[in-house]
């Protein structure tokens, strides 16, 4: 009866091909959690048993990092909304953030840019959100994968992320490039052409769109790639975090507007304005 | 997963391979987090054509199974990275896929010596071909 497992055979690729992102997610999500879960656990745990040693040595370097950061804004951030406050303004809105585990596909074959996150309530994030470390920007967080999350890490072809230099002069935006198929870097596109952005420079996020937050570290630049005849300029820029390096990683969670700020005028207020109408 | 489907072609008829080759595509797919339909397609694929081939190529020489093995995950693994991601191809030809069907086919050979199967023929003929 070979006709019938070939029937069956092409029913399930006729499925498999008919599942949307979505629907794929959940599928990989209960297979994961259920076949595969033990051979998962044994290579996250011997993983981490191997970078016990050097995760120490980082992570009180990025304990160091953020007492010297916090002792610079805490005052200033005291001031403004001290200032906010006396001018009957809102209190500046904060988002939040949730620490995750990064479960990445596994490289080589298959996708090697995307990864899992799994954590507690992390399915129920507003999507996209920014994932990042102390160290900087891992990738974006999709939508939900089971009771986790998919996402991408910034070696992915489909990422892009607004930064601005530190001192707040050169905006852009930032994509991931594989040079010759080797390893990923970062491609800094849209400097205005006058614009002379330094080695060394540190680019961070502006957050302008909510997906990440403010001033989040992506990577340094290098060196000019290519200079568009008066136009523009491209850098490579060396991101700070590889997405190997990531085990521990932070969700973001945008701050929720208040009812005051959200619009109420209806939309069909519009066509009612006889202006509007040809 | 490459392994257990080019071995598991040898021993099954291409039906039952391609369905093997879907199930496995499925696991692929859910470790690496890739598209599920293109790897089911490209397992059920290899282990369908494995499992014919095989018949076609009739050999009593030990080296066989394990040159078939080392061919067989060559030609998947590049498959799959030509489908998935696309950059890269050319390193994953030549350089990641061979070294990892070697590797693989040379785990087989000596685990199999382990366990005492000293005629690898015996992952051949029992599909109930006669």
């Amino acid at each position: 009866m070979g006709w019938v497992r070939l029937v069956a055979l092409f029913v399930m690729l006729t499925v498999a091909f008919g599942l949307s992102r979505e629907q794929q997610s959940q599928v990989e999500a209960l297979v994961r959690g259920t076949v595969l879960y033990p051979f998962i656990e044994l290579h996250r745990f011997s993983s981490e048993l191997s970078q016990v040693s050097q995760r120490v040595d980082d992570l009180q370097g990025e304990r160091d990092s953020l007492v010297v950061l916090l002792g610079r804004y805490w005052s200033l951030a005291n001031q403004a909304d001290l200032f906010r406050t006396q001018a009957g303004l809102e209190s500046f809105q904060v988002g939040s953030v949730k620490p995750v585990e990064v479960y990445p596909g596994r490289p080589r074959v298959g996708d090697p840019n995307v990864f899992v996150l799994k954590g507690p309530s992390v399915a129920q994030s507003d999507f996209p959100a920014g994932v990042f470390t102390g160290r900087g920007l891992v990738g974006v967080a999709r939508g939900p994968h089971g009771r986790g999350v998919r996402g991408e890490f910034w070696s992915h072809p489909d990422f892009r992320v607004s930064v601005v230099t530190e001192d707040g002069q050169v905006r852009g935006i930032v994509r991931a490039s594989r040079p010759d198929g080797g390893q990923a870097v970062l491609i800094l596109d849209g400097a205005p052409f006058q614009s002379n952005v330094r080695n060394g420079t540190l680019l961070v996020t502006t957050g302008i769109a909510g997906v990440y937050p403010p001033g989040v570290l992506v990577g340094t630049v290098r060196r000019v790639l290519d200079a568009e005849a008066g136009w523009m300029k491209s850098y490579i820029v060396e991101p700070s975090v590889r997405p190997e390096e990531a085990s521990i990683v932070l969700i973001w969670e945008r701050p929720k507007l208040s009812e005051e700020s959200v619009p109420t005028a209806p939309v069909h207020s519009l066509d009612s304005n006889p202006t509007m109408r040809p | 997963m490459a392994g257990a489907l080019i071995l598991g072609s040898l021993l099954l008829r291409p039906d039952r391979a391609a369905i093997l080759g879907a199930v496995l595509g499925l696991l692929e797919a859910s470790i690496s987090l890739g598209d599920l339909g293109s790897s089911m397609l490209v397992f059920a694929a290899t282990g369908f054509i494995g499992a014919w081939l095989s018949d076609l190529l009739y050999s009593d020489s030990p080296q066989f199974v394990p040159t078939f093995l080392f061919g067989g995950i060559w030609i998947l693994q590049t498959a799959l990275t030509l489908l998935t991601t696309g950059a890269a191809a050319v390193q994953s030809l030549l350089f990641y896929a061979p070294l990892s069907a070697l590797l693989t086919a040379l785990v087989f050979g000596v685990l199999a010596r382990v366990i005492g199967i000293r005629d690898l023929t015996v992952f051949r003929g029992k599909r109930g071909l006669t």
